[in-house]
């Protein structure tokens, strides 16, 4: 059985409450931002955008600009060694794309020059035609968004493919008693960190460049520096700033800021400094994937589900960096499901609209809309409950994944629902609201989703630790994935604590410096703690190992083995009273010369998932997750209120319960949002919405009652046993909504967001 | 935010002789809660912007001789606090307490609520249900507008550019209420609002009835149709189903709004002024 992570395992650190170590520096205001970042003779860095969605640069003059006084630098795509950055996006164009696409650069002395600099800039332009839908770019003799391109197929980006092969679907579909066929549709969805973009580029005396940067990915933002100069990687470092929210988002937008503030500091020797404004922000910056959904399902009239059928057509908008989701997307879309016969294709199609990149779920939040009303719509053709129905086809230990791997680890997701519906009266509010009449009518909707902890096959999850004692008996550690506002630093200390056996408030985790760790990735995916942490509890052991053998020494004794470290004090096993503190051993094994620092990596065993085959081990363990939402739909006015929403996860070992449930409230709201209310006004490729006044979220009025329930299990896979938990969180949450406004309603919502007025037109329609 | 200059007034007079001599060129900022928004879109662009923010003697919440008067730049947030208008008019009080997120409130005056004259704003169904009166000065001259001559059409009003509001007036109305549809439920935009403003005689039949509507038109408008149908009445299930009936004439939005249909706002529109009517009423008649 499953138990509730209430600090139930055997640790001392963690598996327990421990305020967040960047609570006081973050709520005091004195974090350091990269926007509030001042260097001696600093420029300041802006970047002129184009008219339109798609054309080309006719001419362009930047004499005038030049002219302007404060104006120190204006660079144009005529000044770049390649057309096209790293990741085939550019830092300036001569063809411009979607409307985030930059003509110009400009370094000026002071904001004001630097605004006059950007107006001076004389363009002209030839628009082209352009494709704004999925539709539209995949339509006969469709004009291209990339011309000329090997990676394309007219439209079609032929590096998102990914797929799953399992068995024979056509074979089976025809065996099949019954077969459903749905679509779904999803929307471009804006991550609207509280912090937008912004670097600071420094160049250095000895021909090396520094940026300082709130990115998400330091490593990645190394290579956008080195890239755009041209210099090698060891002439590049990152320095990570406080980040004021990423959710997978600081990353496109980012790594261009970065490179254009390196090439702006590099053509006029000065720092430069690049903050991009909010309206900048929402236009440039990646968006949450819009999807198509086909689904079809064959089964049997005694429930079993013998076959599915996926296509997801993906909008990537104007550039790619995500055929990683593909592998990701692939392996989720059957769901938490045993299915003997499984095909899914996925399809990613160039629009000239934003680009999609990285939105916290990486292509779930969509499918898992889309998969959990679908197997509803299964069971309902079925005449069948849909609890029974998705009970009876569930995952379960020992079962044969959708793509072929066999689940070897604990499955608790009976356990998980025993629990939720027991909590929400599920099956009783369900009947109850079944036959409701009258202008307020309630429902309850529930989605049972499971996801690949950390990256799996997506791509390299290995990464490094650094840590080192100091002769006081303070500890420091270098890590290369960043704190984003998830908790991880604090996350981190409790492990360290852990494993050394010293209290938290010796520890300091520093944010990333890339010319002090060694590249770990990316910070995505969900990974930091369940593989993140692997190398820091391997770093912290191996150092721990080298103090005992100081401590063994000051105790005479021959054997390390013999000594044990406990709440900061060095003891000698067996023997009463026999006590040194840390600090003291640290302080002699400083002066006697032992190893004080060890740097660490950690690379998880191989999987054998292969997107040419289309079968095999995707991920090294899976969580499972349950989410009940509970609604109340307004026939006279459309009005939808979330009133509760119940959420369940296996974390398998609860690292921090408090920062891990405050983890699954955010995951809640953005939920919520995602199905009823985060959209971007786009009319023909133009964000219309570009500010906080047009462009909306729930506000903390709209949030409902939020219940976080976490379950924990024995899975040796991730570090302590801990599995992923961020994504998680918010995957869930809109395929619950959608399904208790069924329950509500008896509507099927088949394009979401849905928002009051949407509601009151369907209802009717 | 280049090509602007910017001139800081300390008193209506000086306000009013800078207005004149610069006309057009010159726009008026208060809280900037909607100037900045147009400026930062670039609508706005070389202009002089005139700080009036520190002008007292335009600020405040008075009564006397059974008018009250508001000052053009007295804060929505003030105007949500004040007891006076709690009491002597709900519907203007109730419009405040639902107009935006703190910080917008402290800065957002109501002579700039309704100079932008957005079709949504706040304070203009309210204004409207009471039958304000706007004062309005310009070097040498002082002219009053009722509200209801004051607004033009979609974000346009009778102000001149040599002219400043001065002040809002109207008489006590206990039987007032107002409320708004948003696409959220807190700092929203109007996707519909309504204020009342209604007399009941001794035979519980309503004597006087100002209803009036928000988003409903390419301007704040009365709802005449609606009103018409209350007017020497006592309402009834029957009567506020035929004022929901003619509500639907009243009801003339953009037809480029995006935000909600025609159906959808007369549909809610019912539901919505039948709820506000009761509670301007103050007892819910079944």
């Amino acid at each position: 059985m499953p138990l509730f992570a209430e600090g139930n395992k055997k640790y001392s650190h963690i598996n327990k409450f421990c305020p967040r170590v960047d609570a006081k520096e973050k709520v005091t205001g004195r974090a350091d931002y990269a926007a509030d970042l001042v260097f001696p003779d600093m420029l300041f860095g802006g970047s002129l955008h184009g008219p339109y969605t798609h054309a080309k640069v006719k001419r362009i003059c930047v004499e005038k600009a030049l002219a302007v006084p404060g104006v120190r630098a204006v660079l144009t795509y005529k000044d770049l060694n390649k057309p096209f950055s790293w990741g085939y996006y550019t830092y300036m164009t001569e063809i411009l794309r979607y409307e985030g696409d930059v003509v110009a650069i400009v370094a000026a002395d002071t904001k004001h020059a630097l605004e006059a600099g950007l107006e001076a800039i004389d363009v002209e332009y030839e628009e082209l035609p352009a494709v704004y839908t999925i539709d539209e770019a995949m339509a006969d003799g469709a004009p291209l968004v990339h011309e000329n391109n090997e990676d394309c197929a007219g439209n079609i980006w032929s590096h998102a493919r990914c797929k799953v092969r399992k068995g024979d679907v056509d074979v089976a579909f025809t065996d099949c008693d019954v077969i459903v066929e749905r679509e779904y549709e999803t929307q471009a969805v804006e991550h609207l960190y509280l912090e937008p973009e912004a670097a600071v580029a420094v160049p250095e005396k000895n021909g090396c460049m520094t940026v300082y940067a709130c990115a998400a990915n330091p490593f990645f933002g190394r290579r956008w520096i080195a890239d755009s100069l041209g210099i090698p990687r060891s002439k590049a470092r990152l320095v990570q700033t406080t980040i004021g929210g990423s959710f997978g988002g600081k990353e496109e937008l980012m790594g261009l800021t970065i490179g254009r503030a390196s090439l702006l500091a590099d053509a006029t020797g000065h720092p430069v400094k690049m903050v991009i404004s909010r309206e900048e922000s929402i236009v440039c910056s990646s968006k949450r994937h819009p999807f198509k959904f086909k689904y079809k399902a064959g089964v049997n009239k005694d429930g079993k589900l013998q076959a599915l059928q996926v296509t997801l057509i993906e909008d990537v908008g104007a550039y790619h960096m995500h055929e990683f989701m593909s592998f990701r997307a692939v392996v989720h879309a059957a769901g938490a499901y045993v299915i003997p016969n499984v095909k899914v294709d996925i399809l990613g199609v160039f629009t000239n609209t934003v680009t999609s990149g990285a939105m916290r779920g990486y292509s779930s939040p969509q499918i898992i809309y889309a998969q959990e009303q679908f197997y509803e719509e299964v069971a309902e053709e079925l005449g069948m409950d849909f609890l029974a129905f998705k009970k009876s086809n569930m995952l379960h230990k020992g079962a044969i994944h959708p793509c072929g791997q066999e689940l070897n680890e604990e499955v608790i997701l009976p356990e998980i629902i025993e629990n939720l519906c027991a909590k929400t009266d599920f099956e009783g509010k369900r009947k109850k609201y079944a036959n409701q009449t009258g202008d307020k009518r309630k429902g309850i909707g529930m989605s049972i989703f499971h996801r690949g902890c950390g990256l799996g096959n997506e791509s390299i999850d290995a990464s490094a630790a650094y840590i080192c004692v100091h002769d006081d008996g303070s500890v420091m550690v270098n890590v290369g994935l960043v704190e984003n506002g998830q908790g991880l630093h604090t996350a981190y200390s409790q492990i360290v604590a852990e494993t050394l056996g010293v209290p938290v408030e010796k520890i300091l985790v520093n944010k990333v410096d890339t010319n002090t760790i060694l590249d770990s990735g990316p910070t995505v995916a969900s990974r930091c703690t369940v593989m993140g942490a692997q190398s820091v509890r391997k770093a912290a052991q191996e150092l721990k190992s080298y103090l005992k053998e100081t401590a063994a020494m000051m105790f005479h004794t021959e054997s390390p083995d013999q000594v044990a470290l406990e709440d900061g004090m060095f003891i000698l096993i067996g023997v009463p009273d026999a006590a040194i503190p840390f600090h003291e051993v640290c302080n002699v094994h400083h002066w006697t010369g032992g190893q004080s620092g060890v740097m660490n990596w950690y690379k998880p065993p191989k999987l054998s998932f292969s997107c040419k085959t289309g079968f095999g081990d995707a991920f090294p363990t899976y969580s499972y997750s349950v989410c009940v939402a509970e609604v109340e739909v307004d026939y006279k006015t459309g009005e939808i209120t979330v009133e509760k929403v119940t959420s369940g996860h296996d974390v398998g070992t609860v690292i921090n319960p408090e920062t891990s449930k405050g983890q699954i409230f955010g995951g809640i709201a953005m939920g919520q949002g995602f199905a009823m209310m985060e959209n971007l006004a786009i009319k023909d490729g133009k964000i219309r919405n570009k500010n906080l006044d047009t462009f909306m979220i729930a506000s903390s009025m709209d949030t409902p009652e939020m219940e976080a329930i976490l379950f924990e299990c024995e899975d040796k896979t991730g570090t302590y046993g801990a599995k992923s938990l961020g994504e998680n969180a918010t995957e869930g949450v809109a395929s619950a909504i959608i399904n208790a406004l069924h329950n509500a309603t008896g509507e099927r919502i088949n394009k979401i967001p849905i928002n009051k007025v949407k509601m009151f037109e369907l209802l009717h329609k | 935010m280049s090509g602007f200059e910017y001139v800081r007034s300390n008193g209506i007079q000086e306000t009013l002789n800078i207005l004149a001599k610069e006309k057009e060129d010159s726009v008026l900022v208060a809280g900037a809660t909607n100037v900045m928004n147009d400026i930062r879109s670039r609508k706005l662009q070389n202009k002089i912007l005139v700080d009036i923010s520190n002008i007292g003697e335009l600020s405040g919440i008075t009564q006397e001789d059974g008018m009250i008067r508001i000052g053009a730049l007295t804060t929505v947030a003030d105007i949500a606090k004040s007891a006076l208008l709690c009491k002597q008019a709900p519907a203007l009080y109730q419009a405040a307490q639902v107009f935006a997120d703190p910080s917008t409130c402290n800065y957002a005056t109501i002579g700039g609520n309704i100079a932008h004259a957005c079709p949504a704003a706040d304070t203009a169904p309210p204004l409207l249900a009471l039958d304000a009166e706007v004062e309005i000065a310009k070097k040498g001259n002082i002219r009053t507008l009722h509200i209801n001559n004051f607004f033009l059409g979609f974000y346009s009003n009778q102000l001149d550019d040599d002219e400043l509001i001065v002040a809002i007036r109207f008489k006590p109305q206990r039987c007032s209420a107002f409320e708004k549809i948003g696409l959220r439920s807190a700092m929203s935009i109007a996707l519909l609002s309504v204020a009342v403003a209604v007399e009941i005689d001794q035979q519980e039949k309503v004597r006087t009835c100002a209803i009036a509507l928000g988003a409903a038109a390419p301007r704040p408008v009365r709802a005449s149709h609606a009103e018409a149908v209350m007017i020497g009445s006592k309402p009834t299930p029957e009567l506020y189903a035929k004022m929901a009936e003619a509500l639907c004439e009243d009801i003339a939005p953009n037809p480029k709004s995006a935000r909600a249909s025609k159906l959808y706002r007369e549909v809610v529109g019912g539901s919505l002024l039948e709820k506000v009517f009761k509670n301007a009423i103050g007892s819910a008649i079944e």
